[in-house]
């Protein structure tokens, strides 16, 4: 079936007709080469079932996912299963979770016979003391605590149930809103230390529309909850989720100090205004359909390629981030926040996008907190507001923006921050900054996290993330600076000795980082002068800060050593571009990778469809195309290295394409090279370290 | 049109889950009931202005959760409060023996100044259901309940029908002001937008 840009979605969740009046409309719209069709999820598949899950982020980050495919992606970008395994493995694997799911559901229904039976209860069934309040609801043999304390929360849930979407055609029958109750029920048995707590109710409700498979359902919400179950967890002087809001309260106390003082001043540095939004991720400051494409969105930013063997381990265990062991294959197979994270090293599961969300909420509505709000009653107002006229895209690009500042931030601020961001990966591989092929530490005023990580990321237009070819890699470590650290960067000696030490087994980096020390010795004397802005680049690349010089040029990297053989396999998963690397002079925007898409459209029309949203999805995908040596010539991947070519040509400010143009200038120009000419290039600098705090204020999100 | 200073009243409204809390402030501020309600999560509120006497306040009336395990934070949405209103559902025993519950946490995480004399008040609500005829608690238990604890006021109240919720409301908007600190409003709310601004001209309270 072919669908284009402008169907309507009340086909798919469809609202009843006496509530069409008080329902926000939905702003999503399935865009025609930007939104993951249904076309382009099944040729993302090779013959025996593995999936280009990297391709795949791309286009949700894009343009979200289309209704028709929603449930199969999400049991991907959720960590349902691994995309790097075959139709036949998960097929098992399907199979074997819907016999546990059986299991549990009849211990339950052995305790409760309601359960699973279509109907649902809304009245307690059992007396806080465990005595039955209708003899025939409970089997009285369970009077254990853990059996108690489920059944008390059974009519809880029922009483949400009843009250979920009620908008929503789909719960007009009794039976779609027992399917919901039995999920949380057995999701209360199983997860017995959270239990239910309202708000699940919320986060199941679309799980249970989108799989038809009650056990799959069941499964994708499980895997939701990995992530989201701190949030509820309940104790007698705090919910879980204050966690969360006290990182949301650092995260503006970081990014937007004034607006955090206002808060503050209104006695809402608790940020308790915020918790329903983290609580249900948005669900009530957007329409069904567009807070689905914002999940979406997320999930795929927070995407990790280790997800799923983490989630196979039982939950204790899993708590630990998924951070560390990602080699630079892996890394590109992260979404763009969580990339970041992993590449800051920053561990903490309380930064999830999510809080990021809430922050740009917030920054959008500075002005009016700032100018109207003479009480919290004040902010809950202007907030309350933003109910259904928010753009999901445009909130999680925002979030993304302001993770990055924050991350500048921190990573300044804290030194020891700052070591665990240098020694990530312990096990003798060397670290995430040692595939990142680090080529050089930039320490600035003000720090500010400019976009060299990617330079294509933040682009008004944001085109495809297309992490390196791997001759450009061109990973570049940036850590801000505040001015007022500059009389004491005995940490910038830390962090600078630490990386040495990760990357002290690549013998190739050996040199460069050699250098690197250098630097610090001249750090030390530079500092006498005031300023510390300097950079320290790879042993081939010296001087390449400097405006104009072709050094700058991402094609012979330092990376280089580390690789074209290693990387060259991946190749074809990335074929998607056309032009080759080489000739792209200009510009490999939206309309160049619209292009070869249409071919490959035509290409594919005989693709079989896969109603991949209801049925498991083992049939072969016929057009295992994106695995098939016949793309080689497709490659592309270059955006990067286009954007490097450029580079080579402008000079270094070319490398990053912040909006902000004159940060850029101050960042990168003013770069001071380690070169051996760099040491006087650095005395000049520090002639001048006003112009440099102002030229690298803060962009973006003010 | 320069607006006369006005008191800003913070209510609380408590009781378990399901008993109605959204409601009833929807169908007081709203004048509207809805088969659609969601359940709260967290907390929320919504403001009205009432007249009394010769004196316009507004009343901002907070619901809130109710499953008991969002109880903890309590002490942050209870703080300034001027008054507290506890609901339950007369068909339900068990939102009615909780009252305890409610009542005793709010006083020790609101933490008033004169716990004694602290206003509170009692709705029983959703007594349209079934004509009455599924009502497990009678309006006189109801009352010796509420007797036993300072003579708090008492309501029945159907939401749905909005059978004496104004009534109710009013009450409450009358015992805040009696009992409301006014410097300490007037110094964060000095004139307050409303998003409701009808003006309650009704008298009379049966407390």
């Amino acid at each position: 079936m072919k669908r284009t840009g402008a169907e309507d979605l009340g086909d798919f969740y469809p609202i009843r007709p006496d509530c069409q009046a008080d329902t926000p409309k939905p702003r999503f719209k399935p865009r025609a080469g930007k939104t993951l069709s249904e076309r382009r999820w099944n040729a993302a598949f090779s013959e025996d079932g593995h999936l280009d899950i990297e391709k795949v982020l791309r286009r949700i980050q894009r343009g979200g996912v289309h209704p028709a495919i929603k449930g199969s992606v999400w049991e991907f970008v959720l960590g349902c299963f691994d995309p790097n395994s075959t139709y036949e493995e998960r097929n098992q694997l399907r199979q074997c979770r819907r016999e546990q799911y059986i299991r549990w559901k009849a211990e339950c229904q052995h305790m409760v016979p309601v359960i699973g039976s279509g109907k649902l209860i809304t009245t307690p069934i059992i007396t806080d003391a465990g005595q039955p309040v209708i003899d025939s609801a409970i089997n009285s043999c369970f009077s254990d605590k853990r059996s108690i304390q489920w059944m008390l929360a059974l009519h809880q849930i029922g009483l949400d149930v009843v009250r979920t979407d009620r908008a929503l055609a789909f719960y007009e029958s009794e039976k779609n809103q027992a399917k919901l109750w039995d999920i949380l029920a057995i999701y209360a048995w199983v997860d017995n230390d959270i239990s239910y707590v309202q708000g699940m109710n919320d986060i199941c409700s679309p799980m249970v529309i989108l799989l038809e498979n009650e056990a799959d359902a069941f499964w994708c919400f499980e895997r939701a909850m990995r992530r989201l179950r701190e949030n509820f967890r309940c104790s007698a002087s705090s919910m879980g989720v204050q966690t969360q809001l006290s990182t949301l309260s650092q995260v503006i106390k970081t990014v937007d100090p004034k607006l955090h003082q206002h808060l503050e001043d209104l006695d809402g540095g608790e940020y308790l205004f915020a918790f329903r939004m983290l609580m249900v991720l948005f669900r009530r400051e957007f329409s069904f359909v567009d807070s689905l494409y914002l999940w979406e969105l997320m999930w795929a930013m927070e995407y990790n390629p280790n997800i799923f063997s983490l989630y196979e381990k039982p939950i204790a265990e899993s708590d630990k981030s998924a951070a560390s062991m990602l080699n630079n294959k892996l890394l590109k197979q992260c979404g763009k926040f969580e990339r970041n994270k992993v590449k800051t090293g920053c561990k903490d599961q309380q930064s999830a996008l999510a809080v990021f969300l809430v922050a740009s909420v917030l920054e959008a509505k500075n002005k009016r907190i700032l100018k109207e709000a003479k009480g919290l009653d004040d902010v809950v107002q202007i907030l309350s507001d933003i109910t259904g006229n928010m753009d999901a895209r445009k909130v999680c690009k925002e979030a993304l923006k302001i993770h990055k500042k924050y991350l500048s931030k921190i990573i300044v601020g804290f030194g020891t921050q700052t070591l665990s961001f240098a020694r990530p990966g312990q096990k003798g591989d060397f670290g995430i900054l040692g595939d990142l092929k680090l080529q050089f530490v930039i320490i600035s005023y003000k720090g500010f996290y400019r976009p060299q990580i990617n330079p294509t990321y933040n682009d008004e237009e944001e085109p495809e993330m297309q992490i390196g070819f791997p001759t450009d890699v061109k990973h570049v470590a940036h850590i801000g600076w505040d001015g007022p650290s500059v009389n004491s960067p005995s940490w910038v000696n830390v962090i600078l000795l630490s990386l040495f030490g990760i990357m002290d087994k690549n013998s190739s980096l050996i040199s460069h980082l050699k250098l690197v020390v250098m630097d610090i010795e001249k750090l030390r004397d530079a500092k006498e002068e005031g300023s510390a802005k300097w950079a320290s680049e790879g042993s081939n690349r010296k001087g390449s800060q400097a405006p104009n010089s072709p050094a700058g040029a991402p094609s012979s990297p330092v990376g280089s050593h580390s690789s074209p053989t290693r990387d060259l396999p991946e190749l074809p998963k990335s074929s998607r571009r056309r032009s080759s690397s080489g000739t792209s002079a200009e510009s490999p925007s939206r309309e160049k990778t619209d292009k070869p898409k249409q071919s490959r459209r035509s290409s594919r029309n005989g693709t079989k469809e896969l109603d991949g949203t209801r049925t498991s999805r083992n049939h072969k995908d016929p057009c295992g195309e994106s695995e098939s040596p016949s793309n080689l010539p497709d490659i592309p991947k270059k955006s990067r290295r286009k954007k490097s070519k450029d580079a080579s040509v402008e000079g270094s400010t070319s490398r990053s394409r912040s909006k902000a143009p004159a940060q850029e200038g101050g960042g990168e120009s003013e770069m001071i090279t380690k070169s051996s000419n760099s040491n006087e290039q650095r005395q000049n600098r520090g002639s001048s370290p006003s112009r440099d705090v102002e030229e690298s204020g803060l962009s973006g999100i003010s | 049109m320069e607006m006369p200073r006005r008191a800003l009243l913070k209510v609380i409204v408590l009781g378990d889950s399901g008993v109605g809390k959204t409601s009833l402030m929807n169908q007081y501020v709203y004048k509207k009931f809805s088969q659609q309600y969601k359940a709260t999560i967290g907390a929320d509120f919504v403001t009205k202005e009432v007249q009394i006497d010769a004196k316009l306040v507004t009343l901002q009336i907070w619901d809130t959760a109710g499953q008991e395990r969002f109880q903890s934070l309590g002490s942050a949405f209870y703080r300034g409060a001027d008054c507290c209103v506890l609901v339950y559902d007369v068909n339900i025993q068990k939102s009615f023996e909780i009252l305890n519950n409610w009542h005793k946490e709010f006083v020790k995480q609101a933490d008033p100044v004169d716990p004694e004399a602290f206003p509170f008040i009692l709705f029983g609500n959703k007594i349209d259901v079934d004509g009455g005829s599924s009502r497990v608690v009678s309006e006189k238990t109801a009352r010796e309940w509420c007797a036993s604890r300072g003579d708090i006021p008492y309501f029945e109240t159907s939401a749905k029908e909005g059978y004496n919720v104004h009534e109710a409301f009013l009450c409450v908007a009358k015992m805040a002001l009696a009992g409301e600190h006014e410097q300490e409003h007037d110094i964060y709310f000095p004139g307050i937008s409303e998003t409701v601004s009808e003006v309650e001209q009704r008298g009379g309270c049966a407390c």
